[in-house]
């Protein structure tokens, strides 16, 4: 926990954050969060809908003006040198935006226009996307008329055109049947081994365990953990999954949360799933709540977290 | 500068990629004219040599400015306008930019009108040279308000019917029809606020030898002017438009 939190030396960070906040008129998106993706690593950005992470990753790239805060990029600072941040980043929308009438071709070659790269490094760079990416049949395809598994891969493939240092990535895989995840993942997975490092956000915390060296958990603007996968599982691993099973009736959930010891509740089938973090105090609570209301205990299990349940323990989740 | 015109040079070749090299909008550019012009050229029972200088304006207005305006308004609302603002560009290459797109179209449309002028009229621009300079000066005012129109609209929805509001009063407000000096003076001077006064003057100077109140010195300057605070006001509303 204290290795995970304590902020590495500046030099390790590409991309290095410092109590960036977002207001829009009045209501605060992102909220003085501070962190560092360190080179060469996958950084995942995990939290709920509208945790306010499209709306960093938008900071991060110019694209939402920020409303208080600090951006270096590799030595920059993003305020201050707006278009050298924008060579060096490489950056994939939440949503598939390319240029729906030209060909994947044309698309790519407009990237490495943009980025003023001569004309012999754009040819040579776009075939060596599209072979990367498996589009080198799809090259004179329409941008529209790709499946949507393809658009995601061409748009990333348009992000590294100008080969930037650090590609930001908004949830990824959202929207891909397994396959098409699985092909995003193998890609991401890819590039990172030949030397990108990448900071990508997901409400998926399978795809965030899955994926990323390191991972800070987001909720309502701020962070609320950063952790190796690990790390965070360890954070909780003083919290214990509790299954519990109650006949004749299930009690409420109000009454279980109110048990010392337990962190949250959630109804899963007829039983009761428990983080606790505290066992012992928990199994009395329940065992004691149990012979107050003249319930039997018909199931009671015992294990640790998984990642599902640490992330929900970590935003706070007491979500049924 | 170089990188701002080389950037212009690169947004422009996409959208004609993307927009404006299609069967359908190109035979719109070029049919559009044709048609309008033969109506519009006939008056009092005969060709009229003098309405053919407002009619190559206006024909430059409405497709410089309407090609512009639909580009934007289609990339605002499908999200890829964005992918602009993340390349190191600055903002005064995408408003120049998105006006050359806009002022390829409008070139074709004007010569194709040229054309039927010549062929309805048999007349040609009194002095050539100074003809090609105010089309082209002429499209580039166009293109760039349309686009400057274009990012001023909040709802894109909107975009046509607003369009039509700003132009079509100009028709009859900047020398198209009725000459200007022959206004009533409070719509007289109103004519002067509009971009289309200025290069149906021009225009017509430089086709017949008259102009009704703006001499062409004046109105060529007002021009450039125009389409620099055209430019830079965009520039200001995309920053603007950075939530
Ligand atoms: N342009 C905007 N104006 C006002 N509020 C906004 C704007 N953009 C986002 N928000 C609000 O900011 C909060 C964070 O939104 P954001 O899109 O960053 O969340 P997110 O973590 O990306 O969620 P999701 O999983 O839905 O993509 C939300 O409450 C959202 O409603
Ligand atoms: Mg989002």
């Amino acid at each position: 926990m204290s290795r995970a939190t304590s902020t590495p030396a500046a030099e390790d960070c590409i991309c290095r954050v410092e109590g960036l906040t977002k207001d829009y008129d009045g209501f605060r998106a992102v909220d003085n969060i501070s962190f560092c993706v360190r080179r060469g690593e996958i950084f995942g950005f995990l939290g709920p809908n509208g945790a306010g992470k499209t709306t960093t990753i938008r900071m991060l790239c110019g694209l939402t003006k920020i409303t208080k805060g600090k951006v270096i990029i590799d030595g920059h600072d993003l305020r201050k040198e707006g278009r050298i941040v924008k060579k060096l980043i490489g950056v994939v929308p939440d949503i598939s935006n390319l240029y729906a009438e030209l060909s994947c071709w044309d698309n790519l070659i407009f990237c490495g226009e943009m980025y003023g790269m001569p004309r012999e490094e754009r040819v040579r760079r776009a075939e060596e996307l599209l072979k990367f990416f498996g589009l080198r049949r799809f090259r004179d395809t329409k941008f529209k008329n790709l499946s949507k598994g393809l658009k995601r891969r061409l748009t990333i493939a348009a992000a590294l055109m100008h080969s930037p240092k650090i590609l930001f990535l908004d949830e990824p895989s959202i929207g891909l049947d397994v396959l098409g995840k699985r092909k995003i993942w193998g890609i991401i997975n890819e590039l990172n081994r030949r030397g990108v490092t990448i900071f990508l956000t997901t409400h998926n915390i399978y795809e965030a365990f899955r994926l990323c060296h390191r991972i800070a958990v987001i909720n309502r603007g701020k962070i609320v953990a950063v952790g190796t996968p690990n790390e965070l599982k360890r954070m909780v691993a003083a919290q214990e999954i509790v299954e519990v099973s109650f006949s004749p009736f299930t009690p409420r959930v109000e009454d279980i949360l109110s048990i010392e010891g337990v962190v949250s509740v959630k109804v899963v089938d007829n039983a009761l799933r428990l983080v606790v973090d505290d066992v012992l105090t928990a199994l009395d609570g329940i065992i004691d709540y149990a012979r107050r209301k003249g319930l039997t205990i018909s199931m009671l299990s015992l294990r640790g977290a998984d990642a599902e349940e640490v992330f929900l323990s970590l935003v706070g989740g007491r979500n049924a | 500068m170089r990188d701002v015109l080389e950037h212009a040079y690169y947004i422009a070749k996409k959208d004609l990629k993307e927009y404006y090299m299609k069967p359908g909008t190109i035979s719109w550019g070029v049919l559009f004219p044709i048609t309008f012009a033969a109506a519009f050229l006939f008056r009092r029972g005969e060709y009229s040599v003098w309405a053919a200088p407002g009619l190559i304006a206006m024909t430059v207005l409405f497709s410089a400015t309407s090609m512009a305006g639909a580009s934007i308004v289609f990339e605002r609302r499908i999200g890829s306008f964005e992918r602009l603002l993340l390349f190191p560009t600055r903002y005064i290459s995408i408003a120049l930019g998105k006006s050359f797109g806009g002022f390829l179209f409008g070139l074709i449309t004007s010569l194709s009108t040229l054309l039927v002028v010549y062929v309805l009229l048999h007349a040609f621009p009194l002095n050539p040279a100074l003809f090609t300079l105010s089309l082209l000066l002429a499209v580039l005012q166009s293109s760039s308000f349309g686009v400057l129109l274009a990012f001023a609209i909040k709802d894109p929805s909107q975009t046509m019917t607003v369009f039509n509001i700003v132009r079509f009063p100009m028709i009859f407000l900047s020398g198209v029809i009725i000459p200007i000096n022959q206004l009533p003076p409070p719509l007289g001077a109103l004519s002067y606020a509009l971009p289309l006064t200025y290069s149906t003057e021009l225009i017509r100077y430089s086709y017949t030898g008259e102009y009704s109140v703006i001499p062409p010195a004046i109105a060529f300057i007002a021009m450039i002017v125009q389409t620099l605070a055209f430019l830079t006001a965009t520039s200001m509303l995309i920053r603007k438009s950075i939530p």
